[in-house]
């Protein structure tokens, strides 16, 4: 082709981007930034270690794991605060708002898609601190299936903490102030702070209505007591779109009835009417429940402090067929809430097997252990199979081996541990301390040498006797001199013929009327 | 030694003058009115919640927050965002070492005026320590977080060294709570009336190891300086 024929040059227009794809290019730079943030990544950081820290005491469920991660993330959310500060602040530090402001994109709109980048990180900081914290139960053979509202919770919560950060930064432009903003949010809104303020005797539950809620009682298989995990998200939600709105509309310029034009005025009033009616809804929910039968839609609602799911009377739980995954020992089978696994049920058989093995034959003894969700329960359920709540995992591995003897306080006492005994009986008290000494708990040496020591001051029997103080700190027992004299006695007799004795006088024992005399080895 | 000829030495009351004028040239560069300002907010307001229904616990956790609050103000002292001309004022006739330390006096004897105002409004009735005790109690983690902040500033500049001190501070709370052989106890509460000798030891133990560990965060970032200055003076020495 000649340059004589060659087209002329046509002037050609750059094909113009559409704003959408601006704002995009806006929000990923941002983004990019504030991924490489020092501040977040010390907040991952602090909350990974926070949620292994946390989890490290419980029994690993994925169902607990979320729990853990959302209170992990009150430290997440002090540096999510930060790093959304100096976004807030980085303008006026740099020098660089006279250059942002001279852009053609309106200064609402940069603050915009600021603020969705925060979203993003934040979301995405708690997301890697909740799989961190659900694939390190499910490391340590946690089952279940966690529960995905929490994830949205800790993210909306974070990404509120970020905004909040912003608006300071924004609002107030002192870097001082927002330092300081950080430490204060993270600890007004930690859980260990916010438990304390169901204590204020009030109807309102004010602990539901904090950026980073306190967790209600929970039982991994019946959920929340009571379920705030619609309500919070939608609060939370309800609250940052009110930010959101408020900082557009802040720096709008004109007065305030001109500020007030346009659709985030709308958005605004959205936000703010769904964060008071969301906000209202939690204030009334109660503070916990107090179970009076086995179904839990019948427990009674309590506003005056948190329960624990207590019984305010101990009563028989009936059979709710949910305690599905088992395991078989000699003469006990264990049953547990397909969320603890097999393990747990495996180490409860191993646990008990022995007591229920020596006790087996007498009258009421039983062969199962359920698991039930309340606290303060008759040990016993309606089909004779011994109750065991999803807190007594605790008794299970601590120092003191208080589970040792559980299972004879419940066949004795008719309570789990011994936590309720409504009868003290020396009786009673003496067959745990021979059974303790049978376990090996203590030897008779230690327990003669205890007996020759003097009363311990601090400690008195539920008569106002003397109790047994050196044994009280190997177990959680509290038991007289006569009845540990009566339980070496048994112990110089065969386990055969002390269970022969028991025999016919087991109905005096459980109804807790027996003396102490009566029992096998005691010189008449 | 006498001055230049036709030079007039100065009064001693003129030479007071060109000092405090200097002092104040050396403060001016900090915050303090936004210090005090946001550090007398939250004492306040700590001072209005702890005489609420809050558990003893609770109490203490929030008079803890106190003194980390106070303490970030360290890292305000020096910083590349306080004194953007750092460098420039290195050349300065006078030790450079003379203004942070100005600083730190005014800030740890403003810092401690604070506190031990709050302390003083308290009903401390509801909790199980002394005045005093409570002083002891809230002064090693205020010198050792503003410590620890005026580090991360030195390193990091004032916001994100002050993050970074939070982030550390927190590592060191953690640590002092979970293994018993660390020897500074942060979080520990002050021990009841009566408490024993035992007890007492341990306490005052544990301040002063928290003491110790505040000193040693203030003098690395100076001595880090000093050695680096050394350093590079012996590397490019002229020959």
């Amino acid at each position: 082709m000649s340059a004589g024929t060659m087209a002329p040059i046509e002037r050609r227009e750059a094909p113009a981007k559409s704003e959408g794809a601006g704002a995009w290019a806006l929000i990923g730079i941002e983004t990019k930034h504030l991924l490489r943030s020092i501040l977040i990544g010390i907040g991952v950081v602090g909350a990974v270690v926070a949620t292994f820290r946390g989890s490290s005491g419980e029994w690993p469920t994925l169902a607990g794991a979320d729990g853990v991660a959302l209170r992990a993330g009150d430290f997440m959310g002090a540096f999510a605060l930060l790093a959304g500060a100096w976004l807030g602040l980085r303008d006026n530090r740099t020098g660089a708002h006279e250059l942002v402001g001279s852009t053609p994109t309106p200064p609402g709109s940069v603050r915009g898609r600021r603020l969705l980048s925060l979203a993003i990180v934040s979301t995405a900081a708690f997301s890697l601190v909740f799989l961190t914290s659900i694939a390190y139960a499910f490391a340590r053979g946690g089952r279940g299936s966690p529960d995905l509202r929490l994830l949205l919770d800790g993210a909306l919560a974070t990404t509120l903490a970020s905004w909040v950060g912003f608006g300071i930064g924004t609002l107030t432009r002192s870097i001082v102030v927002s330092l300081f903003a950080a430490p204060i949010y993270g600890l007004l809104s930690s859980q260990g702070l916010t438990y304390q303020l169901n204590i204020w005797k009030s109807h309102a539950s004010y602990q539901w209505i904090t950026p980073s809620a306190t967790l209600p009682d929970r039982s991994p298989t019946l959920g929340f007591f009571p379920d705030i995990f619609w309500l919070h998200p939608l609060f939370l939600a309800g609250v940052a779109t009110f930010l959101f709105s408020f900082v557009i509309v802040a720096v709008r310029q004109g007065s305030i009835g001109q500020r007030l034009r346009g659709p985030s005025t709308g958005v605004l009033v959205l936000g703010l009417a769904t964060a008071l009616i969301a906000g209202g809804s939690l204030l009334a929910k109660p503070d916990g429940y107090a179970p009076n039968g086995s179904d839990p839609t019948a427990w009674v609602a309590r506003y005056d402090a948190g329960t624990a799911l207590f019984a305010d009377k101990p009563f028989r739980f009936a059979d709710d067929h949910r305690a599905t995954t088992c395991a078989s020992g000699r003469v006990l089978t264990a049953c547990v809430y397909p969320a603890y696994g097999p393990k747990l049920a495996r180490l409860i058989v191993t646990e008990f097997e022995a007591e229920a093995e020596l006790f087996h034959g007498l009258p009421g003894v039983p062969t199962k252990i359920r698991m039930v969700p309340a606290e303060g329960l008759d040990c016993l359920t309606k089909d004779g199979a011994m109750a065991f709540t999803e807190g007594d995992i605790y008794f299970l591995n601590d120092q003191f081996s208080s589970a040792k003897g559980a299972f004879v306080d419940c066949i004795t006492k008719g309570s789990l541990f011994g936590l309720i005994d409504t009868q003290p009986s020396d009786a009673r008290d003496a067959i745990k301390v021979w059974y303790l000494l049978e376990r090996g708990v203590f030897t008779p040496a230690q327990a003669s040498a205890a007996l020759a020591e003097p009363p311990g001051q601090a400690c008195t029997g539920p008569n106002g006797e003397t109790c047994f103080d050196v044994v009280q700190i190997l177990t959680a027992g509290s038991w007289t001199p006569a009845s540990v004299r009566a339980a070496l006695a048994m112990k110089a007799l065969p386990v055969a013929d002390v269970i022969r004795g028991l025999r016919p006088v087991w109905a005096g024992i459980r109804a807790g009327t027996l003396p102490l005399e009566r029992l096998p080895g005691q010189a008449s | 030694m006498g001055g230049h000829p036709g030079w007039d030495a100065p009064s001693r009351t003129a030479s007071w003058a060109g000092v405090v004028r200097l002092v104040a040239y050396r403060l001016r560069p900090v915050p303090w009115l936004a210090l005090i300002g946001a550090s007398a907010a939250w004492l306040t307001l700590v001072a209005l919640l702890v005489p609420a229904q809050f558990g003893t616990d609770s109490a203490y956790r929030l008079l803890k927050s106190c003194s980390i609050i106070l303490g970030l103000g360290g890292a305000f002292i020096v910083s590349t965002e306080i004194d953007p001309a750092e460098p420039v004022l290195r050349t300065a006739s006078k030790p450079f070492w003379h203004t942070p330390a100005a600083r730190m006096a005014v800030w740890l004897v403003l810092g401690t005026g604070l506190l031990a105002i709050m302390v003083a409004v308290l009903p401390v009735t509801a909790l199980v320590a002394e005045p005093q005790m409570l002083m002891q109690a809230l002064l090693p983690e205020f010198f050792l977080v503003t410590a620890l902040s005026f580090l991360g500033a030195t390193i990091a500049g004032s916001y994100v060294g002050g993050g970074l001190s939070v982030g550390f501070a927190a590592a060191l709370f953690f640590a002092s709570s979970q293994w018993r052989r660390v020897p500074f106890r942060l979080l520990d509460a002050p021990p009841a009336r009566h408490a024993s000798n035992k007890v007492l030891r341990h306490w005052y133990g544990g301040r002063l190891w928290t003491l110790a560990l505040a000193i040693a965060f203030l003098t690395i970032p100076p001595l880090a300086r000093r050695a680096l200055l050394l350093l590079s003076r012996t590397e490019f020495r002229p020959a």
